[in-house]
């Protein structure tokens, strides 16, 4: 067998054989590890206000506290919890910010997101300037309950999470401004933007899967090569894992790592870009996610497909408009931000308001595993029927 | 690009234009028709009600207990319209404070109607007071123009550390048409306020989320309101409102909406007539 063959392999077999390893360790002393009363380490992603808490993580422990006072990315805090150790979750603890100990850079950041994010919301009203910040970078605080319950009522709710599309903004707007200095400086900028775009974004795992993805795709100057697209995201979600293993059970590595590797999936049988090849992976992937929605929120859209196609469109627009509109805050944009939206809102309202939009419904984890078994086989059985067809032609 | 693409690009601008148009006219209209729009919230558990004056002044009496204030006004006003013009604390209870945080972040506002001789109750209330001074907005005559509003003699309160007895009750006066907004004044205070109130009125905001220690039928009697709004949250942990207080009302013949089960309860009135929009 060639080296170019072999190396490959092996390194696949060791990075997955670490990952696995790596997973078995963490999870057997996450018990111990949960009792601990005493939590001190750097937030890495940005708090976020829910329920009436504000939210954060330390070292894979879920801190609830009061919205004030406001902690940031990169602060270094010292948590004194009372925890049962039943749960990794700990309410209202004791915390202390040690200031000489932060991370400055993603203390900047934070406080570039926090002006961002103000001066957004002082320019347009809520929802607008939520979902625009939320497709944009992520942004996640206090949406009311009914507008959340619509949102997953029609299988939409994805759209305010950061994904490919905004790292491909990124990538490929940097490259355009940058296109006269050359290759390598051209690489660096876009190295540094997509990692700046990462930390202003809050570091979550939909964020640094695309980013991750991204750089690859960019430093490895490949793109639309379907089978290498997967082993880049089999290998970025291992690295994920290798990094951070509480990621494993992350509802946002999770929900991101299905929907890229149902599109890449998905685009291995239809190549062309044609209506019926966009029902065809939207379909897929509404099908590959049913799990773990109805898993976390106890939900199943029938109507998300329908939705999605009707408005997953306006993503890429908001996104581009959005950033646009954080540099000239002007009129026009505003106008045509918010009546993209406006259609946005209408479809799901219209949809949300059937009867039969969701039902409630919780898969059990031994439901998850059949479902996706019997998924797996549609998958190849259209794959290889396709296949057929193209030889026979 | 094909003349096809071309055509069915036109098609999916003129479906965001209507969409953007059917969405925005209701709140554009609203806006501008000269009449007295009173929005009775649904902020969960906590009161926020926001009053356009013909002459289109903007004034919101209390923000609710989250940021769900913010989007309770967006769905009522024009989305260029990013200003309120004076903002009124009944008194600093989290569940009326809270989210006005976010509407002196996110909006332009004119004045406070606030109180700042005692110390902060929460953390909450002392943000509060942050973001307020540091735009100076404080202002304790800031809505002495549009509303009238009623001070209790506090030598007579004996219970001085609940803030509920020191909460703001005012009153909106358009030719013909009166509305009352008593935040969580209990019985106490509204027993010392009765005096200076002596018109029938149309509407009355229920003391205190109709909790039965501010229920007061002295009050009824002398205003006789035809229509009376519950702020209240749905399964909230106070159980309230009571039972007994919607029967004092309803045996005065008096209607009761509540924003727990009617949602955003809206009245409108040209100072002649008056509604509530169901």
């Amino acid at each position: 067998m060639r080296s170019e063959i072999v190396a490959p392999i092996v390194f696949l077999m060791i990075l997955t054989l670490s990952t696995v390893l790596r997973l078995y360790f963490y999870y057997q002393n996450s018990k111990q590890y949960f009792q601990y009363e005493h939590i001190e380490g750097y937030i890495l992603s940005h708090p976020f206000n829910k329920d009436g808490f504000q939210n954060f993580q330390v070292k894979s422990i879920n801190i609830k506290t009061g919205v004030f006072p406001k902690y940031r990315l990169g602060d270094y805090v010292v948590i004194i919890a009372k925890n049962n150790g039943s749960t990794n979750s700990v309410y209202y603890p004791k915390i202390e910010v040690q200031e000489n100990r932060n991370l400055l850079i993603l203390n900047k950041i934070s406080i570039y997101r926090e002006n961002l994010i103000f001066k957004a919301k002082r320019n347009l009203p809520e929802p607008y300037a939520g979902l625009i910040l939320g497709m944009t970078m992520g942004y996640r605080d206090d949406f009311p309950h009914d507008f959340l319950d619509l949102l997953k009522r029609t299988g939409t709710i994805h759209i305010i999470v950061v994904s490919g599309y905004n790292v491909a903004i990124v990538i490929l707007f940097i490259s355009f401004v940058f296109t006269f200095f050359g290759r390598k400086i051209n690489l660096l900028f876009v190295i540094i933007s997509v990692l700046a775009f990462a930390c202003l974004a809050g570091l979550d795992p939909p964020v640094v899967r695309a980013s991750i993805m991204g750089l690859i795709a960019v430093i490895g100057t490949f793109s639309g090569n379907s089978r290498m697209s997967l082993y880049v995201l089999y290998i970025t979600l291992l690295i994920m894992l290798l990094i951070n293993p509480s990621y494993l059970f992350d509802i946002g590595f999770q929900l991101s790592g299905v929907a890229t590797g149902t599109v890449i999936l998905a685009s291995m049988i239809t190549t062309e870009v044609t209506f019926s090849s966009v029902v065809f992976v939207n379909s897929f992937v509404n099908l590959a996610l049913i799990p773990p929605i109805s898993y976390y929120f106890g939900t199943i859209s029938l109507i998300s497909l329908v939705s999605n196609l009707m408005i997953l469109w306006i993503v890429p627009f908001v996104t581009f408009g959005g950033f646009v509109f954080f540099v000239f805050p002007i009129f026009v944009i505003k106008v045509f931000l918010v009546f993209l939206i406006d259609f946005y809102i209408v479809i799901t309202k219209a949809l949300g308001s059937l009867e039969f939009a969701s039902i409630d419904y919780r898969f059990s984890v031994a439901y998850i595993f059949t479902y996706y078994l019997v998924l797996f086989f549609i998958y190849l059985f259209i794959f290889k029927w396709k296949r057929y067809l193209n030889e026979s032609n | 690009m094909s003349p096809t693409k071309i055509t069915k690009a036109i098609l999916v601008v003129i479906m965001v234009f209507l969409a953007g148009v059917f969405n925005e006219y209701p709140r554009y209209k609203d806006y501008y028709d000269n009449m007295v729009h009173v929005y009775f919230f649904d902020v969960g558990q906590g009161d926020s009600i926001l009053l356009k004056t013909p002459d289109r002044k903007l004034i919101l009496i209390d923000g609710g207990g989250d940021d769900s204030v913010i989007y309770r006004i967006s769905e009522v006003l024009p989305f260029w319209i990013k200003k309120i013009d004076y903002v009124v604390v009944t008194h600093p209870h989290a569940d009326h404070i809270f989210g006005l945080i976010s509407v002196i972040n996110q909006y332009k506002v004119g004045c406070i109607q606030y109180d700042d001789f005692l110390p902060p109750i929460s953390t909450i209330e002392d943000e509060f007071r942050d973001v307020s001074k540091k735009l100076n907005l404080i202002s304790k005559s800031c809505i002495n123009d549009v509303l009238e509003h009623y001070e209790v003699n506090s030598a007579e309160i004996t219970d001085k550390g609940n803030p509920n007895m020191r909460s703001i009750i005012s009153m909106y006066t358009y030719k013909d048409f009166d509305v009352l907004f008593t935040g969580d004044a209990e019985i106490l205070v509204q027993a010392q306020i009765l005096p200076f109130l002596s018109k029938d009125i149309e509407v009355i905001k229920v003391p205190h989320h109709g909790s039965m220690d501010s229920f007061y039928e002295p009050l009824l009697t002398t205003l006789k309101p035809e229509v009376a709004v519950i702020s209240v949250g749905k399964n909230n942990r106070y159980r309230l409102p009571s039972q007994d207080t919607i029967d004092g009302y309803e045996n005065s013949g008096i209607k009761v909406f509540r924003t727990d089960l009617d949602s955003t309860v809206e009245v409108i009135s040209d100072g002649d007539l008056w509604s509530v929009v169901e």
